[in-house]
């Protein structure tokens, strides 16, 4: 580890009053860590650093730099913005400093110098085997997920690409209808072949496939044509259920729409001062709009839907093709398993889902991540669309799911850590290839890597709290479920869809100002609202609006509403480092202290009372409170920053703070406001 | 009347009330299905009744399926295709919900709308009417095709007649004499029973002297020169002036406001400093020198700093009444397309004026709390957004006022006592329209936002805004009937009708000095909402101990503040606009500027602008909220009740409270008694029976109230051999019926919480014996949500089978408290019976 010492090399007006202010880069590849007197206030991962710019015009750091910045804004792609001012730093400390952020965070690097690969080789080998997330990478993790879902009497997992003798981008086992041979899965490299995501209750199953390429061969071409008409022939016979196919490129906005759109909506986010932040304030609701970033959760909450309602209402086998089968597929059959199989609502099964669908199932992680800042164009947030539209649920249906919303942002942030091997490859092939290849090429120690899904890597236990729902419903007794579920269908069959179909969106919003119009174009409003409803019923719309029309059964369907308000902006993850947004005393974490409080009151009180009629005197039952205290949390706990340079309990340096280091924050606060009055 | 004529003789009409067409067989359609039952027109409302036979008597003035006349804003009638074939049982069956056909039933089985006017006439019978209500409802009745002809000619009868009626009954039941006085009685007497403290209503002198003293507002006097209203007519009786100033010469000052409307004590912050609100200086006035003297110590000038915060910032009434509107027509069904949403809602600007509102409060609360000064708060007329204003920063600044009662009382006295003239606001007076303007619904949205922000630092919940909200438009409580206490104790809006005095109740009292109206105020809850609905009043995670007091005790605080400029600046005269202050003298001064202000003030731009350095944390008791655009959000459960696909409305963020409470999972209770009491699985049963059960000696009205055990009628302290006294989870309203009906002010609803246990908990768990009985005469309630007001239409309203099985049933949030303080209690006992010195583990009382 190198540390490069750069005294003074800070900014805050801390500075003044004499605090030995460090930024350090570990290791030259790391992060940066800015600390006083030894002690972190926070670090920065460079695989988090989305960019960086310098000078009062926000010109971005390149390459070359002619002059070497007094000012530094870092953006993080975790949406934390960091000001340094090096007005006080060595010349020389600039220098190394920036031109290693420019270094590490800009310029495109080979897959083998990733931090992940230098840690894994060092790593303390002290993770315990409790993790009990189903990996997928072996043929018993798909068998036991095919016996779960009973989908074991249509469909196999096959071994075939062993060795990757099929295709490196498929996982080394996979699930395929039974009908379909061997030689049709090595013929095409596995493309055109069904690949099964999940089967339903009823036995309509999930399946998902990549398209042929287009092909300029006419020959060719019609080859591909007969084999997928053969396949398609196979698979719509008894015993498989009807079969819908669904071309997700056509259907769905490009990966390159997501990538504009998130990258705009995060513009909004990404502030570096107050004055942009109220600048913003004013068109705040238009300026969340022209983003289409919600849009665009709309649509594939919409489509998840359609998918549903065909599994689960017309017992049709959904097909969903897509290219590489990789990207949207992997949205679309992750939100249909959240909504629909309540085991992927729970801690483990979310994590199973994603091991299945994502990291075995395929998605390019590396690329569309851009770990190695090789290439823009194949950059876009595909995983984090898919965490959206799994928040939309979460904090529609919360006690649904066995993981909060700090799960998920958590999970969002672990996406660039670069020291869990989950996020950081394309497939399992390039897992394995590289890794063994380097082994032989270095002849070190086999590498250990660690996985997201050990949060203890990441947070002590009173952080990993935060991560479980403690007010999730929990799944009956599984005899008592099947009476539930019995019962429920019966009550379908018994109620319709009652509500009327929402009347087809259009018309802007008038503009005239006086009462007497306004009230007129109310009655009007009114009468077309009426009208305009005669369009013929839309299945979708009907199965929508039915199941809404019905009481949620938490353990069963799960349908997020996706109308026009109903769609909101996942407030924990973007708002958390806007202090200008910040609520002392205030937000969910408000009322979710006092109710973990008074559980574990409850918890304590009832050990308590059986201790001592029971007389027996046994110990350490007591669970130290956990948000027993006085101080008043913000809402951006965990997350609090109070100010805005201020700390991120990152790992593994540190963990979250806990409530002691708030109150802490608080006093540490109050001194720079009032070193700041003084100043 | 129609009533004999129909056999409705036991219709819950309210005293005075008529009964003037009913119609039978009418289905009400809410978005999870249909109920049947009879639809009334009565002189003060539409109601429906649910149920096949003629309703019996309901105790509840208000049902969930009642409007009064003056809420309706639009009717709309249509005939209906398939509707009534697609609602009959045999068709459900028939089509079935598995097959890819279902029945067409939609909006569009409405065709031939036509909005129905007084003097509209129709021209095909109706099958389907729309109610679009002020407070944002839509109720859709159904009636179906037998005995058409005659529903038929009823409905267009009554359509006809009500709609003329709504203007002109609107006024007559300002005056509408009821003689619910024993109703009132009831309820009010019930809250003071409870021992909370009771809501002020200002009439009288005893309320302001104690609420002057709950302030601690020394310098401060009740004045009681406007006994007579002579001085000011609007204003209330009585005023709060500085105790150094004479009646004497207070009367020189009330000529130099508008109308009157002169400087008054509005809080006063434990830290000296006081919100004072007044109308605007009159132009036309010249004071004397003894009138200047007079008013500057009446605006305090002299001992502190006093800011003059005008409201010229907010949205003015139009502006208000427009945007309202607009949001009115947005959250219509189909207003806006999905997608354009969100501009949509900016383009009505109601969240706009939200903003600027609570952006205000925050700056003067900052100023009041944080930078010691005098705040000022002038309106020209002092009578719209003052009241707003002035509500809002003692929300925010006043622990006290987020109770429930303190809220009330505050509204008692900054709208009510303080003359917001809510006929002509609210749209009572129809002569003239171009005065109406919801600010107070404006208030009400922006103490949601509070309420949203800070679910803990509330004692009421989104369900008692919601209701507040609705009741502001009900016909029989005097509350929002008056412009001011002037008219309130001449009992009448307008020059009194015909009907004004009618001796009904024979017990009018003609003394001038009682201006208690025969009407029930607004506060007297029992009137309209069931005792479950209004548990739902409390919030139970209302945590009034880390915004405790304000900080005049915080020992961070002691002494001046450094941002505080008091002793620099006393005498200083400053106005507050877009977060600076600039000096600005008084009128009478203007060219008099002191110098010396000039130096210091620019360094107070950035003084609670939250940019810069904003106040950092604020202190202990008060509320900073974020005014910012993502931070504001639309009251969903509020403006979107009308859209059929909210109306069945999941849980969504905009109720942060609700969306963490409501989900339940069981309290992870450790069973180290794994059930072995399999024939009695109450908790009690595993620790001596002498001990079981101490029923709590205080009769709160609190959420976290354990019942008294019904069937221990003495203290069991002092029968310490009674064996086993509770047979029955104590928890749980048993409903014995020896157990005298007295009534219970606990808020637990047993149901949910039955429910709860029952189902999805853990079933071997000691503690939560399913409980064997069937409340069947329980409200109807959803009980899914704590706050939502509004039967879930899902379930059939009569239904022996109540409550219902499904998952979505979660239990009161006051659960929780109400089984810990029950733990606590019973711990509490069993160690003094054990005669251990230990005391209980926490001092977790539930803070209520």
């Amino acid at each position: 580890w190198v540390y490069v010492k750069a005294d003074e090399s800070a900014c805050f007006k801390w500075l003044k009053r004499g605090i030995e202010l460090v930024s350090q880069i570990l290791n030259g590849q790391v992060g940066i860590i800015l600390s006083i007197d030894g002690t972190v206030l926070f670090d920065i991962f460079l695989s988090l650093v989305d960019f960086a710019v310098y000078d009062e015009k926000k010109k971005l750091l390149t390459g070359q730099l002619r002059k070497y910045p007094e000012k530094l804004i870092i953006y993080c792609k975790d949406l934390r913005v960091f000001n340094f001012c090096l007005r006080y730093t060595k010349e020389e400390e600039v220098k190394r400093i920036v031109s290693g952020i420019i270094h590490h965070s800009q310029t495109p690097k080979l897959l083998k110098r990733l931090f992940l690969f230098s840690y894994a080789s060092a790593a303390p080998n002290n993770t315990d085997g409790r993790n009990q997330t189903v990996m997928f990478d072996t043929l018993e993790d798909w068998r036991d997920e095919l016996e779960r879902t009973k989908g074991n009497v249509q469909y196999k997992a096959v071994s075939t690409n062993e060795g990757y003798k099929v295709s490196e981008k498929l996982p080394l086992y996979f699930v395929v209808p039974i009908c379909v041979s061997e030689e049709s899965i090595l013929k095409y490299e596995g493309r055109g072949i069904p690949i099964w995501c999940w089967s339903c209750h009823n036995g309509a199953a999930l399946l998902k496939m990549s398209a042929f390429p287009k092909e300029q061969d006419d020959s060719t071409s019609q080859m591909q044509k007969a084999f997928l008409d053969g396949i398609y022939r196979t698979i719509r016979k008894p015993p498989y259920e009807l079969l819908k196919t669904d071309d997700l490129s056509s259907s769905l906005p490009s990966l390159q729409e997501i990538q504009t759109a998130y990258t705009r909506f995060k513009q909004l986010f990404l502030i570096d001062n107050s004055t942009d932040f109220w600048a913003t304030d004013v068109k705040w609701f238009s300026l969340l709009e022209s983003t289409n970033w919600l849009e665009i959760i709309r649509r594939v909450l919409k489509k998840a839907i359609e998918v549903v309602e065909c599994l689960e209402r017309q017992h049709t086998n959904v097909l969903l093709i897509e290219e590489t089968a990789t990207d949207l597929c992997c949205v679309i059959s992750s939100l249909v398993q959240v909504m629909m199989d309540s085991y992927s609502r729970t801690k483990l099964g979310f994590q199973s889902l994603i091991q299945k669908e994502w990291v075995i199932g395929g998605h390019g992680f590396l690329d569309r991540c851009n770990h190695l800042h090789k290439s823009d164009k194949e950059e876009a947030p595909v995983f984090l669309l898919l965490l959206n539209c799994v928040w939309q649920l979460v904090q529609q249906y919360p006690s649904a799911f066995e993981f909060t919303e700090t799960y998920l942002t958590v999970l969002s942030d672990s996406l660039y850590v670069p020291i869990f091997s989950t996020f950081f490859f394309n497939s399992q092939h390039q897992k394995d290839t590289t890794t063994t290849g380097e082994i032989l090429k270095t002849q070190s120690s086999p590498f250990r890597f660690l996985t997201v899904w050990d949060w203890s890597v990441q947070f002590d236990l009173k952080a990993q709290a935060f991560l479980n729902n403690p007010l999730y419903a929990e799944k009956p007794k599984p005899e008592k479920s099947q009476r539930k579920t019995a019962r429920f269908k019966h009550q379908r069959q018994l109620s319709l869809p009652l509500t009327q179909t929402k009347s087809s969106p259009k018309r802007g919003f008038f503009r005239e100002e006086t009462d007497h119009l306004i009230k007129n174009i109310l009655g009007k409003r009114i009468g077309k609202f009426i009208n305009s409803s005669d369009e013929p019923p839309n299945s979708f719309r009907e199965f929508y609006d039915s199941w809404h029309s019905k009481p949620v059964d938490y353990h069963g369907l799960l349908l997020p509403r996706i109308d026009g308000p109903e769609i909101k902006v996942w407030a924990q993850r973007y708002l958390r480092w806007i202090p200008e947004a910040q609520l002392h005393g205030g937000g969910t974490i408000a009322t979710a202290a006092k109710i973990l409080d008074l559980m574990e009151e409850v918890q304590n009180l009832q050990v308590k009372m059986d201790e001592e009629h029971s007389q027996a005197v046994s110990g350490d039952t007591h669970a130290v409170p956990m948000l027993r205290n006085s101080a008043r949390l913000s809402s951006l706990f965990p997350f609090a920053l109070l100010q805005r340079q201020s700390i991120k309990p990152a790992l593994p340096t540190s963990t979250w703070k806990d409530l002691e280091d708030e109150d802490d924050l608080v006093k540490r606060d109050d001194e720079f406001v009032d070193l700041s009055d003084m100043l | 009347m129609s009533a004999t004529r129909c056999g409705l003789s036991a219709l819950p009409v309210l005293p005075g009330e008529v009964v003037l067409e009913a119609a039978r067989e009418v289905r009400h359609r809410g978005g999870g299905g249909s109920v049947r039952g009879t639809l009334l027109c009565t002189n003060v409302r539409v109601a429906f009744v649910p149920g096949a036979q003629p309703p019996s008597f309901s105790p509840f003035l208000q049902s969930d399926y009642s409007v009064a006349l003056r809420c309706i804003r639009t009717l709309v009638a249509g005939r209906g295709q398939d509707g009534d074939t697609a609602l009959t049982p045999s068709a459900m069956t028939q089509g079935g919900f598995d097959g890819h056909h279902l029945p067409p039933f939609s909006a569009s089985s409405f065709t031939k709308p036509t909005v129905l006017t007084a003097s509209s006439t129709l021209t095909f019978i109706p099958e389907e009417l729309a109610v679009f209500c002020q407070d944002f409802r839509l109720l859709r009745f159904h009636f179906p095709e037998n005995g058409l002809g005659l529903q038929a000619f009823r409905v267009r009868g009554w359509m006809a007649f009500e709609v003329a009626n709504a203007i002109a009954e609107a006024r007559e039941t300002a005056t509408w004499p009821g003689d619910s006085r024993s109703h009132v009685d009831a309820t009010m007497g019930d809250d003071e029973e409870e021992g909370s403290p009771p809501t002020l209503l200002f009439e009288s002198l005893q309320d302001w002297e104690r609420e002057l003293q709950r302030l601690g507002a020394v310098g401060w006097r009740v004045s009681a020169v406007n006994e007579r209203f002579d001085m000011a007519a609007s204003l209330p009786r009585y005023l709060w002036v500085p105790s150094t100033l004479l009646d004497h010469d207070l009367k020189r000052t009330f000529a130099h406001f508008q109308e009157r409307r002169v400087a008054r004590l509005c809080w006063h912050h434990p830290n000296g400093s006081d919100l004072l609100r007044a109308a605007g200086f009159h132009a036309a006035s010249e004071p004397g020198s003894e009138d200047i003297r007079c008013l500057e110590v009446l605006l305090g000038a002299g001992c502190r700093p006093c800011v003059l915060a005008d409201t010229a910032e907010l949205p003015s009434p139009p502006d208000i009444q427009l945007a309202h509107l607009r949001l009115q027509a947005l959250c219509l069904p189909g207003a806006a397309a999905d997608e354009k949403w969100l501009s949509a809602l900016e383009g009505t600007r109601w969240l706009e004026h939200v903003r600027a509102c609570l952006r205000k409060a925050v700056e003067v609360a900052s100023l009041l709390a944080g930078k010691w000064c005098s705040v000022v708060l002038q309106e020209p007329s002092d009578r719209d957004l003052s009241c707003l204003l002035a509500s809002l920063v003692q929300l925010l600044a006043d622990p006290h006022a987020r109770t429930l009662h303190g809220f009330q009382s505050l509204v008692q006295r900054e709208w009510v006592a303080a003359g917001h003239p809510f006929p002509q606001r609210l749209g009572l007076c129809r002569d003239s329209p171009r005065e109406e303007s919801p600010v107070f619904l404006l208030f009400l949205d922006c103490t949601w936002q509070l309420l949203r922000q800070f679910p803990a630092a509330f004692g009421f919940t989104e369900a008692y805004l919601l209701a507040l909200h609705d009741s502001t438009f009900l016909p029989y409580c005097s509350t929002f009937l008056f412009s001011c206490q002037r008219q309130r104790g001449r009992g009448g809006v307008q020059q009194p009708r015909t009907q004004t005095y009618t001796p009904v109740s024979g017990r009018w009292d003609p003394s001038p000095g009682s201006s208690t109206c025969r009407l029930p105020p607004v506060w007297a809850w029992g009137l309209h909402y069931s005792r479950q609905q209004q548990a739902r009043f409390w919030n139970p995670a209302w945590d009034a101990g880390p915004v405790g007091t304000p900080d005049a005790v915080d020992p961070q605080n002691k002494g001046t503040p450094a941002s505080a400029w008091s002793g620099s600046s006393s005498g200083a005269v400053l106005s507050l606009s877009k977060g600076s202050l600039t000096p600005q003298p008084f009128p009478w001064r203007s060219g008099r500027l002191p110098p010396r202000l000039l130096r210091w003030a620019p360094s107070l731009e950035t003084l609670s602008d939250r940019g810069g350095d904003r106040i950092p944390t604020p202190p202990r008791g008060l509320l900073l909220p974020c005014a910012a655009g993502p931070s504001v959000r639309l009251w969903r459960r509020c403006y979107l009740r009308g859209l059929p696909e909210a109306q069945v409305m999941g849980l969504g963020d905009s109720q942060p409270l609700v969306s963490i409470l409501i989900p339940h999972r069981s309290i992870p209770t450790p069973c180290i008694h794994p059930t072995p009491h399999v024939t009695n699985p109450v908790p009690h049963s595993s620790i001596p029976p002498q001990c079981a059960s101490i029923p709590t000696p205080c009769i709160h009205s609190n959420p976290m109230y354990i019942l008294p055990n019904p069937t221990c009628p003495s203290h069991p302290r002092e029968c310490p051999s009674q064996s086993h006294v509770c047979p029955s989870n104590p928890m749980c309203d048993h409903p014995n019926p020896v157990y005298p009906p007295i009534p219970i002010p606990c808020a637990s609803t047993s149901t949910p919480h039955n429910h709860l246990f029952a189902s999805h908990m853990c079933p071997s768990n000691p503690m939560f014996p399913p409980h064997p009985h069937v409340h069947s005469s329980q409200p109807h309630m959803c009980l899914s949500n704590p706050t939502c007001l509004h039967p879930n239409p899902a379930v059939p309203h009569p239904d022996p089978t109540y409550p219902p099985q499904h998952g979505r049933l979660a239990p009161c949030p006051a659960l929780l408290v109400e089984e810990l303080a029950l733990l606590q209690d019973r711990l509490c006992a069993w160690q003094q019976d054990r005669a251990h010195a230990e005391p209980a583990s926490s001092p977790l009382a539930p803070s209520r």
